[in-house]
């Protein structure tokens, strides 16, 4: 129990921690975006799960058939693991997943990167299976950005494969980061060395006692902003106030337009308030792979003033000239589809 | 929960000092108020940011942004990823790439109707992949394909740096790095894209000379 007292590790112990790692340290980079943060957690939670093996019989068969769900969970736990990196630009198909909620993310990651089957990585995250794979369904379906059975079915393969790839080539010098990790967690203390910042190692018995509620109000979440896409445009129509000529008998209809109870909470928690802050922007933004395409055609307007905006500034052009015709929105239909694919959060 | 754990929250707590007037709840978010302090530091000073807009806007801006919002919840989720998506790349071209795309928008919308109709069909027919490569931009769209394997599996924190790096090149430069990507094995080229990221801007051209010749 006792950190302080190192003891000595078992070389079952030691083969499970190296056996595990790659795949840990890349659902640690996956769930929080970065490989530095993610390593760091990695060798804090292998600090941890071996204070904890440390304390049971190794010779009890259960025991060792435990220790997967146990270091997922240990691992999953890190409060660091909890907020993903911002993402701007994604360049591929695991950038999407900053788009995720975490406990959707890691959902996908326990069976994608740590290979757990649907029972294991449900009991690692505390939920019934079923809840397990309606979250895998919905994470997938959000990344897909549609819900038909192939669409999820290959979002899932493209993540596998590049993290697969990811867990196969991670770089020597992480891996030796890890392995120095390993070593320190397995010689007992684990505290300090090098670079490794470790906290210290809190003795825990199997999943932490918050993780299974954080894990279940992050699903229910998503549940209801799943619900909210529903009802959204219900309840704004609500909010609003009744429309010209209709009168409500609600406790709303006296609201004076100004008022901003209620309606500015929806408006200040919407999802894309900088977006729709922001529509010149969008109205750039609109077609804006097919423009680009065009430019590097060699498409450009030959109007007089365009070419000093195209060498300098570029914030201004010319008035009346605004780029995005009603001609151009049907120029994206096509490329829709595929950038589609992108995102969703 | 365990004492080292409190430890570490406790970590926190200069962050959510320095947060500022983080702890002051904006107009509108009563509603929220249990729960602010537990939010995280930049979710609330987004929150902020957007009360402060909100506040700053009169009343018919007010009413423009709630249809807009309107109709932007109409929208499938497809859609609005797709919006969204484009909004972010868009936000980060650099002038000069948005310069070229509004003047290719507007040469484009001056031309015959067949022309356009022929170009949309060859942008239709290139295949998803490139498709997002044109998202960078008119610069680095058309060096995207070449590129692409040095793009994948880039840590999200890198994105920044490496596409400000690959935009700081000029289109000969960028070629050579094509080919220098080429050449690197799949597990050299984190390594190759570090170099790249961590050379200074106007030594770039020597070490790709350099690693070309190599």
């Amino acid at each position: 129990m006792s950190p302080e007292l190192p003891s000595p590790s078992s070389p079952a112990l030691a083969a499970f921690l190296r056996g595990v790692e790659r795949r840990a340290a890349v659902l640690a980079e996956l769930q929080c975006g970065d490989a530095a943060r993610g390593d760091r957690v990695l060798a804090a939670a292998m600090a941890e799960f071996h204070a904890t093996a440390a304390d049971e019989d190794p010779s009890a068969g259960q025991v060792m058939a435990a220790w997967p769900e146990r270091f997922w969970g240990v691992l999953l736990a890190h409060p660091e693991l909890r907020n993903h990196v911002p993402v701007r630009v994604e360049l591929s198909a695991t950038d999407r997943l900053a788009t995720l909620g975490s406990g959707p993310r890691a959902a996908l990651l326990l069976s994608l990167a740590a290979g757990l089957e649907q029972d294991a990585a449900a009991s690692v995250m505390g939920v019934p299976t079923g809840s397990y794979e309606l979250a895998v369904r919905r994470a997938l379906a959000h990344l897909a950005g549609s819900d038909d059975q192939a669409a999820l079915a290959a979002q899932w393969r493209r993540l596998r494969e590049q993290i697969h790839r990811r867990i196969k080539s991670l770089p020597p010098e992480r891996q030796r980061f890890l392995a120095e990790a390993r070593a320190e967690a397995l010689a007992g203390g684990a505290v300090e060395s090098g670079s490794v910042e470790l906290p210290p190692p809190a003795p825990i018995r199997g999943r932490p006692r918050w993780l299974a509620p954080l894990l279940w109000a992050l699903l229910a979440l998503c549940v209801i902003a799943f619900l909210a896409t529903f009802l959204g445009e219900a309840l704004l129509k609500r909010l609003a106030g009744p429309a010209e000529g209709e009168v409500w008998s609600g406790s709303l209809a006296d609201a004076d337009p100004a008022s901003r109870y209620g309606r500015s909470f929806e408006v200040l928690t919407h999802r894309d308030f900088e977006l729709l802050a922001d529509p010149e922007g969008m109205e750039e933004s609109r077609a804006l792979g097919f423009h680009s395409w065009l430019a590097a055609q060699g498409v450009s307007a030959a109007m007089p003033g365009a070419e000093s905006g195209v060498t300098r500034d570029g914030r201004t052009p010319p008035p009346g000239t605004h780029p995005v015709s009603s001609g151009d929105r049907a120029g994206e239909p096509s490329s829709r589809s595929g950038e589609t694919t992108h995102e969703p959060r | 929960m365990s004492r080292g754990r409190r430890r570490q929250w406790l970590g926190a707590v200069p962050v959510l000092l320095l947060a500022g007037a983080a702890l002051a709840v904006p107009a509108g978010l009563e509603e929220m108020a249990q729960a602010w302090e537990k939010l995280d530091p930049a979710r609330r000073q987004q929150l902020q940011q957007r009360a402060a807009t909100w506040e700053r806007w009169d009343g018919a801006a007010q009413q423009a942004f709630l249809a807009r919002m309107t109709e932007w919840d109409a929208l499938d989720w497809k859609e609005q990823a797709a919006r969204r998506v484009r909004y972010h790349a868009w936000q980060d071209l650099p002038n000069y790439d948005r310069a070229r795309v509004r003047a290719a928008a507007s040469g484009y919308a001056q031309l015959p109707d067949e022309e356009r109709e022929a170009l949309r069909e060859r942008y239709a027919a290139l295949d998803e992949s490139e498709r997002r490569g044109w998202l960078l931009g008119p610069e680095l769209g058309a060096d995207y394909p070449a590129l692409q394997p040095l793009l994948a599996q880039v840590p999200a924190g890198e994105h920044e740096a490496l596409l400000a790096a690959l935009r700081g090149l000029d289109s000969m430069q960028r070629r050579d790095l094509a080919v220098l990507v080429q050449r690197t094995a799949p597990q050299d080229r984190d390594q190759l894209r570090r170099e790249l990221v961590s050379t200074a801007a106007e030594n770039r051209g020597q070490w790709l000379r350099t690693r070309l010749g190599r």
